[in-house]
């Protein structure tokens, strides 16, 4: 296109650099897409678009890249292909997911300049956001909710990274108010969306055992696991195909399993007690209005109708996996849940609400996407140090900014900006030490995890009291008293390319410990056995801070969703008055519940 | 409606089909009202004029039709700039929303002499932008969604049933388990006991109550509802009777409200709701908006409150709605509803009066003191930039041929960052304005990209 303005802006010089300026873009949803156009308008030499999903018809009232006809085709490849024409840059699309290690290894990371994330899910953004951290490269947050939007750039080892504040992550409930003791409307769709639904149709195996259920009524307990192993009866019933069985469905969700509930006594000596749905009858007669509240009779209807057409789809599809935008299983979910609610005597929803609950759905339109994607881009020239006339600035001066709520006017500023903190001495992610070790494929078989935790010893100085985690999946692979793999080779433990080993200093009583290390597995063709980082890594006095006590022990399965007791929900959050500023307005984005979307 | 289920949690469907009919013209063919055209195509607005300012158009990253496929039922009429047809108000009658983008001198001369409905001018150069809100009428805001709500319970003063039904709790806190009693009643009855002894109410008069009637309580009770009532005993002295300064402010300025569309509808609402207000059905009350939150509660005694409030929301929308019937235009009852939920929270908003306007920035410093000098100087600088006037104070006055050149100049200029950021408020501004929904600037953004500094002035 040669676009003469961008060189006047920048400068003969700085253009020349732009020009071989190779970024990365994550996520070419929302924000994704409005980035893509600004960095392409910018002439920036080459940029990477990475994202997984497809497109739906819900983005389009955003993201301008696609249409109508593209539904369901790959965002990344659709966007590029879209703004192709008027590119003056190399684009490539991957239609992936960004967290694969085979595809997308820490050396693939390494050849950008800088990163942006314009992703909708936490787990992602904390994956780039600790490659960031390995690879010291420059990485562009970003973020908006409704009127709202940020951005964060983070500079390693000058700024704090996105993990230096706790993020808030998805209400949970204890099991025995999802399974016994309902007493808000979110407690029944929770029920029929993560219980029921995924119990009868995805591939969901049976709760885990371990699980805290928030009880320790023995009746209670006993009830809730016979519960599910009743469950898989229904299972059963599903699997059959046979649609004479519905109205058994519907007896043992909301008459048996009610009464057997109603049995114990202990719940409901200060609760009200559930009604069941005694008599209930199934006609044709169904609401189509999404946005009404329906009555009993129409989501008994509804619920008949919907699990018929969920049991034919079952036999050619196998597992059917909750999707808010899949009407049918968005039904399912919704009439489960306000039958539920009926039962048990609480407000009953109309199916675009549970839409939002259940969907965790999250406003999104175009124009804060455009705001926060301007915000961003321009950013990166900073960052980049690309700018005419600006000198370069100190990384703490590169801003957050956040709109302003939409409809707050006692302040001034329609954009608020603040100084970035510097990294939290005690963050998970950015106050360890961090190296690559490369190994051969061959080393992977004959090297034990003994062998390896003993040179990693050596070599750093750790004591004999430390502790191994396979932070990929969270599995503690040795400690001072579990020393049962060390003689396992390192690919008997499946570990290899892109696995992430964390070290700790377990010792108890010390004047000073050693510092937490995390190690990455590469792969290397060179024909090195085994060679590992040139890192220090540093003392700390455990009073004055300690990365252990702060380590994050969440564990997030698919959704981000954990069952877990509410109130353990804050205990980790960092004290606000020890926050500096833009720290206190991350936490305070938080409180208002704004998971960070596209 | 699939495809906007993401913004209609934002602004419902009131304020969808608002926008969807919307008449917006916008003038000016630069990348900024392009950019501006695609933000408010997305969301679903339909019904564009564009006002082009010479033939041939620039080259654009949107070519031709394929703004167009944003949105399939969107009608976009692009016209040439005709002075003698746009120098006439009725030109402009027609629409609900102009959005100006033009740097061409002619053209904003023309558009500073004739009446304009609600604009929004705005302007990018280089690192920097500013989006001014531009009407002759108050702009009210009907739905401004507030972060934070205070449940308007009346426990002041209650109403005859509810009075009667707060006081037909009878429990002794020695003996009694009341852990079934809402904190609304505890409160209530907290309050009756501070007057009862003549001390003056306050909320901590009324906590110090409360704490009082916690060290009575038996063994075996919690008391978890005794503690929500102290820790939501502010709500007793909510003053309900008290008219909002915000509403205060709508009805002062409530004559000078445009009278057609929607905004007719809006003026007779507030009109209604100041008799509401003087009426003795009303008793200088605001009609109830019939929520209460969650409290610890028996579901029989939460449920007989939860339906006292609704109820008598029904009744004052019912008393509402018969003077609204008065005026004699149909306003459909979802509507009604709605401005009656949000009366507490209505807002006005005063734009810039008028396009023409020459800005000075020793005289915007002496009149907003707070504005950082450095904002107000380069809002200065774009306006007369756009306007092409040189500052009165300025030696530097602009030659002749550098002004007949300088729309070119400007277009040159462009850095997307920034027309993106600009563009993207303008449009976020355009849905607040047309939706009557979430309150828009007041009334000028000025945005320094180099330092990135902001602030939004009233001009």
């Amino acid at each position: 296109m040669g676009d003469p303005s961008i060189v006047k802006i920048v400068g003969q010089k700085n253009y020349a650099k732009l020009r071989s300026v190779k970024v990365l873009l994550v996520g070419a949803g929302g924000i994704g897409c409005e980035l893509l156009k600004n960095l392409v308008l910018m002439e920036f030499g080459e940029i990477h678009v990475v994202d997984l999903d497809t497109i739906d018809l819900s983005n389009l009232n955003r993201q301008f890249l696609f249409r109508q006809r593209d539904i369901k085709q790959p965002k990344a490849t659709t966007a590029v292909r879209a703004i192709q024409h008027v590119s003056n840059s190399k684009l490539v699309a991957y239609q992936s997911n960004i967290m694969d290690t085979e595809k997308f290894p820490l050396s693939w990371f390494s050849e950008f300049s800088l990163i942006f994330n314009a992703l909708d899910n936490l787990e992602a953004r904390r994956y780039v956001n600790q490659t960031a951290q390995f690879l010291h490269l420059p990485l562009l947050e970003s973020g908006t909710a409704g009127f709202d939007g940020y951005i964060q750039p983070i500079i390693p080892g000058q700024t704090e990274c996105f993990d230096c504040t706790t993020k808030e992550t998805p209400k949970t409930f204890p099991v025995c108010t999802i399974r016994s003791t309902p007493s808000q409307p979110i407690h029944c769709i929770v029920w029929a969306k993560n219980f029921l639904f995924s119990q009868l149709f995805a591939s969901s195996t049976s709760v885990a055992t371990d699980e805290d259920l928030g009880t320790e009524d023995p009746q209670e307990i006993e009830r809730i696991k016979q519960e599910t192993n009743e469950l898989h009866e229904l299972q059963e019933y599903i699997k059959s195909g046979d649609n004479s069985c519905i109205p058994d469905i519907i007896t043992k969700l909301f008459v048996s399993d009610i009464e057997k509930l109603l049995s114990i006594e202990n719940l409901w000596k200060n609760r009200e007690k559930p009604t069941p749905l005694h008599n209930f009858e199934i006609s044709n007669q169904l609401n189509t209005d999404f946005s009404s509240v329906w009555t009993l009779q129409e989501q008994v209807n509804a619920f008949a109708e919907v699990t018929k057409k969920l049991m034919k789809r079952l036999a050619t599809e196998k597992e059917i996996e909750f999707d808010k935008d899949d009407t049918d299983t968005l039904k399912f979910v919704a009439t489960a849940a306000n039958i539920r609610a009926y039962v048990f005597h609480l407000p009953v929803k109309s199916l675009f609400d549970v839409k939002q609950i259940a969907g965790n759905i999250i406003p999104a339109i175009a124009t804060t996407n455009a705001i926060i994607a301007g915000l961003s881009s321009l950013a990166s020239l900073r960052v980049l140090n690309l700018l005419k006339h600006i000198p370069p600035t100190d990384p703490k001066d590169l801003y957050m900014a956040f709109t302003a709520k939409a409809s707050n006017i006692s302040s001034n500023r329609y954009l608020s900006n603040s100084q970035l903190a510097t990294p939290n001495p005690r963050c998970p992610v950015c106050s360890i030490a961090r190296g690559v070790i490369s190994l051969s494929t061959s080393a992977l078989k004959s090297i034990t995890l003994g062998e390896l935790l003993d040179a990693i010893r050596t070599k750093y100085n750790y004591p004999g009291e430390v502790s191994l985690v396979d932070k990929s999946t969270q599995r503690l692979l040795a400690d001072f008293d579990f020393d049962d793999l060390l003689g396992k080779s390192l690919s008997d433990m499946k570990l290899g390319q892109g696995s992430l080993l964390l070290v700790a200093d377990e010792r108890d009583d010390e004047e000073e410990l050693k510092c937490s290390a995390e190690f990455y597995l590469q792969l290397d063709a060179t024909g090195n056995k085994l060679r590992l980082p040139e890192i220090e890594v540093l003392s700390f006095k455990p009073q004055a801070m300690s990365p252990q006590e702060d380590e994050p022990d969440y564990i997030l399965n698919g959704n981000g969703e954990i069952i877990i007791d509410e109130d353990n929900g804050d205990s980790r959050k960092r004290e606000l008055e020890d926050a500096s500023e833009p720290a206190a307005k991350m936490a305070k984005l938080d409180d208002d519940a704004i998971v960070l979307l596209d | 409606m699939d495809k906007y289920d993401r913004q209609l949690r934002l602004w419902d469907r009131r304020g969808q089909e608002l926008l969807t009919e919307a008449r917006i013209c916008i003038v000016g063919q630069s990348s900024l009202g392009q950019e501006v055209l695609k933000n408010l195509l997305l969301p679903g607005a339909s019904n564009f004029t564009v006002i082009t300012e010479k033939m041939q158009s620039d080259q654009s990253f949107f070519e031709g039709g394929s703004l167009m496929r944003l949105n399939p039922r969107a009608s976009i009429e692009t016209v040439c700039w005709d002075t003698n047809q746009m120098a006439n108000k009725h030109f402009w009658e027609k629409f609900d929303l102009v959005v100006i983008v033009t740097t061409y001198f002619k053209i904003l001369e023309v558009l500073s002499k004739v009446k304009l409905p609600r604009s929004l001018i705005c302007c990018t150069h280089e690192f920097s932008g500013y989006v001014r809100f531009i009407s002759p009428h108050p702009h009210f805001v009907i739905e401004s969604h507030p972060q934070h709500t205070t449940p308007d319970l009346r426990i002041m003063n209650p109403w005859t049933e509810l009075k009667y039904y707060l006081e037909s709790f009878d429990f002794t806190l020695e003996e009694d388990d009341f852990s079934d009693v809402p904190y609304i009643v505890i409160i209530y009855q907290a309050l009756l006991s501070v007057k009862k002894r003549g001390d003056p109410v306050s909320r901590d008069a009324i906590k110090e109550e409360i704490r009082g009637m916690r060290a009575l309580v038996h063994e075996g009770t919690t008391g978890a509802n005794l503690y929500e009532a102290e820790r939501f005993a502010h709500l007793a002295t909510a003053q309900s009777e008290k008219v909002p300064d915000n509403l205060v402010r709508c009805f002062e300025l409530l004559d000078q409200a445009p009278e057609n569309g929607f905004d007719q509808t809006v003026q007779i609402l507030l009109k209604s709701l100041k008799i509401y207000l003087g009426s003795d059905y009303s008793d200088k009350q605001l009609p109830l908006s019939g929520s209460i939150p969650d409290m610890i509660s028996s579901t029989e005694n939460y449920n007989n409150l939860k339906d006292l409030y609704q109820k008598k929301a029904k009744e004052d929308v019912k008393y509402f709605s018969s003077i609204v019937a008065k005026s004699r235009v149909h306003i459909p009852d979802t509507v009604i509803n709605t401005f009656c939920k949000n009366t507490k929270n209505l807002r006005v908003v005063l734009p810039s009066r008028s396009l023409c306007f020459r800005p000075q920035a020793t005289q915007i410093l002496s009149q907003q003191q707070d504005a950082p000098t450095d904002l107000v100087k380069l809002l200065t600088d774009l306006i007369n930039k756009q306007f092409k006037i040189s500052d009165a104070d300025s030696k530097n006055k602009m030659d002749t041929e550098k002004q007949s050149n300088s729309e070119m100049k400007s277009e040159s200029k462009k850095f997307y960052p920034v027309i993106s950021l600009i563009a993207g408020i303008a449009a976020q501004e355009s849905i607040k304005i047309l939706t009557h929904q979430f309150v828009p600037i007041e009334n000028t953004f000025v945005y320094n990209g180099i330092s990135n500094q902001s602030w939004t002035l009233k001009l």
